[in-house]
């Protein structure tokens, strides 16, 4: 009897127990380090108080300097173990990869093993020396498969070492000291080379990947407010400066809130905004991860905090958050909000973002869908309605483009600085979209006019206007030919304010001769003045799930062509006109409707009065 | 005239933004508080046996207030995704269907597109497929549930709610 020997399944590869969350700990070291990096330069700076004078000064000024530099030793061991930490998780991500890999030659290995099970079950004398020759081919694979997993696992326990080793070195005070004394990373040379870059993103990200990694990681810690918001730098270095800046924030207001202090009306507003930057984060967990590589495990969503400037525009906030890296992605999508946004409501510009990006994966390629409220739209809280100027005139610049016209030349900027740090190919670099909602969309419309916005595409949904008397098409914003999409619902009031002249902010985009690709988008419900939100509702709705809009979107950001529309041909504020109309036609009958019926119900009311009172005389005389 | 016209617009824009609660959305939408209370039973109630139709697991389905842009009107809405089903997106939205209509929901599919709208009251439940027209790998679904309309009653309320977690309805 012949024996034909069949290797044995490959035993289930257990999953590590490290994932890329572990970068949360690197946050929460480097946060830590930046809090004793600015508690040593403050001491170092100021010394004892200006008006102390004698031994008790020096000896202030000497404690001081001591405690100075102990801080600067626990500030330099901080800054080792976030370094050997990022690299870590890096090295993580990559084996999870590899991981992943394993496992899939794994299930194809063992059906292979079974298949030959079941031929040789099925098999004849003449089919030995094949199935032999089988055997031995698929004992080979198992060999180098099983080599494979071993490997995983000894460059798991590599990278582990390495980071305990990391943390070892550092664990005293002297150690501290010590790395603190060898290290040589000059901040403030560091600070002005960026200075004298002058914003420009290519320059910035050059310079920046010449640094060494000690470098990159010392000035994200001394200085987390300029690294995570300068254009040019790479998407991973400013998610990880601005979470380390946000951390910060929350950690010392919160801090101070639950010991009971209260907070001043600009902490509680930075609070506010930081809070909400947070929840902007977590909307991928909150919402579902989606399961892009159908293996039926959820994937993680890279998700990136691009700005995070929480007290900028007097306190509305400036924050941007990717869900998505656009660094490498295949497409991106840069989202402008409008009016009545600002940093509070991140976590809801980030939920459309979330939306669109989840749609923009669904054809197999990699996206990056970008919430950006990089710019000071006109905003207005009701609490502060007689705050003039204050919040009452932010509001009335809606009527303006000022406000569109700046943050036209800081979305140019930020759309600069993807460019830059964009890794991909210079022939396939990511295929970038910008879409502009509301006021928004005259805010993307002036950077493509005023300062050559480089996306590929621009889109403009619920337009008021197309930004400035010189964009009179579609061909003024010089974007790429054929490039400039629009779209809004015929009952969207604010895409009826489109107009030429002073009062309003350009054309109409959706208008057939703008010359834009007008897609369509669902109407919305006709609303009247006493139903508002329907109205409000008809604006907001671009990104509503199974929408016409989202899914015309979804194509323009994958970079295929959505269904097109002719465009109107009725003039934007003629529709707002043919409103009104109709509308003083409705309150009237409404008016009118009401007026009669409280006639009928007074001519019954004195009807039902005066048979009373009938019945009343004929009760009294039968 | 055009430009009285606009300026009205804007001021009635402006006033939007300011008084949302004076307008009427027309639908009958209870306030912030009530609504939750109402689709937080709901979903206590449809979700576990929605989830053995479909089959799959879920993930996410957080339900939150968001604002609609700062304009003082709400929806309170639920995502999640249900990954790793055992058949095809087809045959979880039939099954999908079934579970809705059991639960007293009024379905519509539409079946080249691979999704389905369901509504109960002031409830609006939306599924679809993750990579429609797609049959590679293993078959996941977007689910929401929300208000049907926004919510403009309830503000103080909207704004602070805790998130409630649906996944628990599941334990």
């Amino acid at each position: 009897m012949t024996v034909i020997m069949v290797p044995a399944h490959v035993a289930a590869i257990d999953e590590l127990e490290a994932t890329s969350a572990a970068t949360t700990v690197t946050s929460s070291l480097r946060s830590t380090a930046t809090s004793m990096s600015d508690v040593s330069e403050w001491m170092t700076a100021h010394g004892a108080p200006a008006d102390w004078t004698g031994d008790a000064s020096e000896a202030a000024d000497h404690a001081m300097t001591r405690m100075a530099t102990q801080t600067d030793g626990v500030r330099a061991a901080f800054t080792r173990v976030a370094v050997a930490c990022d690299t870590y998780v890096t090295r993580i991500v990559e084996l999870t990869a590899t991981r992943v890999e394993l496992v899939g030659r794994r299930n194809t290995l063992n059906g292979e093993i079974d298949a030959l099970t079941t031929k040789i079950e099925q098999s004849t004398a003449d089919d030995i020396a094949s199935l032999q020759g089988q055997a031995e081919t698929l004992q080979g694979k198992v060999d180098r498969l099983v080599d494979d997993i071993t490997k995983l696992w000894d460059d798991v326990e590599s990278a582990e070492d390495t980071l305990i080793t990391a943390f070892q070195a550092v664990d005293s005070v002297t150690e501290g000291q010590d790395a603190a004394d060898r290290d040589t990373t000059d901040i403030a040379a560091l600070r002005a080379e960026l200075t004298r870059l002058g914003g420009d993103p290519e320059a910035i990200n050059d310079w920046w990947n010449e640094l060494t990694p000690a470098e990159r990681e010392a000035l994200k810690i001394a200085d987390p407010d300029l690294i995570g918001n300068t254009n040019g730098i790479p998407t991973g270095d400013r998610d990880d400066a601005n979470r380390t800046s946000l951390e910060r924030d929350l950690d010392d207001l919160q801090a101070k809130q639950d010991a009971g202090e209260d907070l001043s009306k600009e902490e509680q507003k930075l609070l506010d905004r930081a809070k909400a930057a947070q929840e902007s984060l977590d909307v991928p967990a909150a919402e579902g991860l989606p399961d892009a590589n159908r293996d039926g495990i959820p994937d993680a969503v890279d998700v990136n905090l691009l700005v995070y400037q929480p007290g900028a525009f007097g306190g509305d906030g400036a924050v941007a958050v990717s869900y998505g890296d656009p660094d490498t992605a295949d497409n991106t999508a840069v989202i402008v909000p409008g009016i009545t946004n600002d940093g509070s409501n991140i976590a809801g510009q980030g939920k459309d973002a979330y939306t669109l990006y989840k749609e923009a994966i669904a054809n197999g390629e990699s996206a990056a869908t970008i919430a950006w409220m990089g710019y000071d739209a006109p905003s207005w809280n009701p609490e502060n309605a007689l705050d003039w100027p204050g919040d009452g005139l932010d509001m009335g610049s809606v009527i303006n483009e000022g406000k569109a016209e700046a943050g036209g030349a800081l979305l140019a900027d930020f759309v600069d600085g993807l460019r830059a740090s964009d890794q991909r190919p210079e022939s396939s670099d990511s295929n970038l979209t910008v879409i502009g909602h509301s006021y928004g969309s005259t805010t993307a419309a002036h950077a493509a006019h005023d300062h050559g916005l480089d996306a590929d595409a621009l889109t403009l949904i619920g337009s008021p206007g197309a930004g400035g008397d010189s964009v009179n098409s579609a061909s003024d914003l010089g974007m790429p030919q054929g490039k400039v999409y629009a779209g809004a619902a015929d009952n969207d009031f604010v895409s009826w304010l489109g107009r030429d002249g002073d009062l309003g902010m350009g054309k109409d985009p959706t208008q057939a001769d703008f010359g834009a690709n007008v897609f369509p988008v669902d109407p919305g419900e006709e609303f009247h003045a006493d139903s508002l939100n329907k109205g409000i509702e008809n604006h907001t709705s671009y990104f509503d799930p199974h929408s016409q809009s989202l899914s015309n979107i979804t194509d323009i950001v994958q970079g295929d062509e959505p269904d097109l529309t002719g465009g109107r041909t009725q003039d934007a504020n003629d529709m707002a006109l043919d409103w009104a109309k109709d509308e003083v036609v409705h309150q009237v009958e409404k008016e009118f409707d009401t007026t009669v019926q409280e006639a009928k119900d007074t001519y019954n009311d004195g009807k039902d009065w005066v048979e009373d009172r009938v019945d009343d005389f004929t009760d009294l005389w039968p | 005239m055009t430009r009285i016209l606009l300026v009205v617009l804007l001021v009635a824009f402006a006033a939007a933004c300011t008084s949302p609660g004076a307008t009427d959305s027309g639908d009958d939408m209870p306030d912030a508080k009530t609504f939750k209370k109402e689709m937080d039973a709901e979903a206590a109630s449809l979700l576990p046996d929605l989830m053995t139709a479909f089959g799959g697991q879920l993930n996410g389905m957080q339900a939150t207030f968001h604002e609609r842009g700062g304009f003082g009107i709400w929806d309170y809405t639920a995502k999640g995704t249900v990954y790793a089903l055992p058949g095809t997106d087809d045959q979880a939205l039939a099954a999908g269907s079934r579970a809705l209509e059991d639960h007293g929901f009024t379905v519509e599919t539409d079946k080249e597109k691979v999704r389905l709208r369901a509504s109960k009251g002031n409830i609006s439940v939306l599924v679809d497929s993750a990579f429609p027209g797609d049959d590679k790998g293993v078959a996941s679904l977007n689910l929401s549930m929300s208000s049907a309309a926004t919510i403009s009653e309830g503000d103080d309320f909207a704004e602070s709610a805790p998130a409630e977690d649906y996944l628990d309805y599941l334990k």
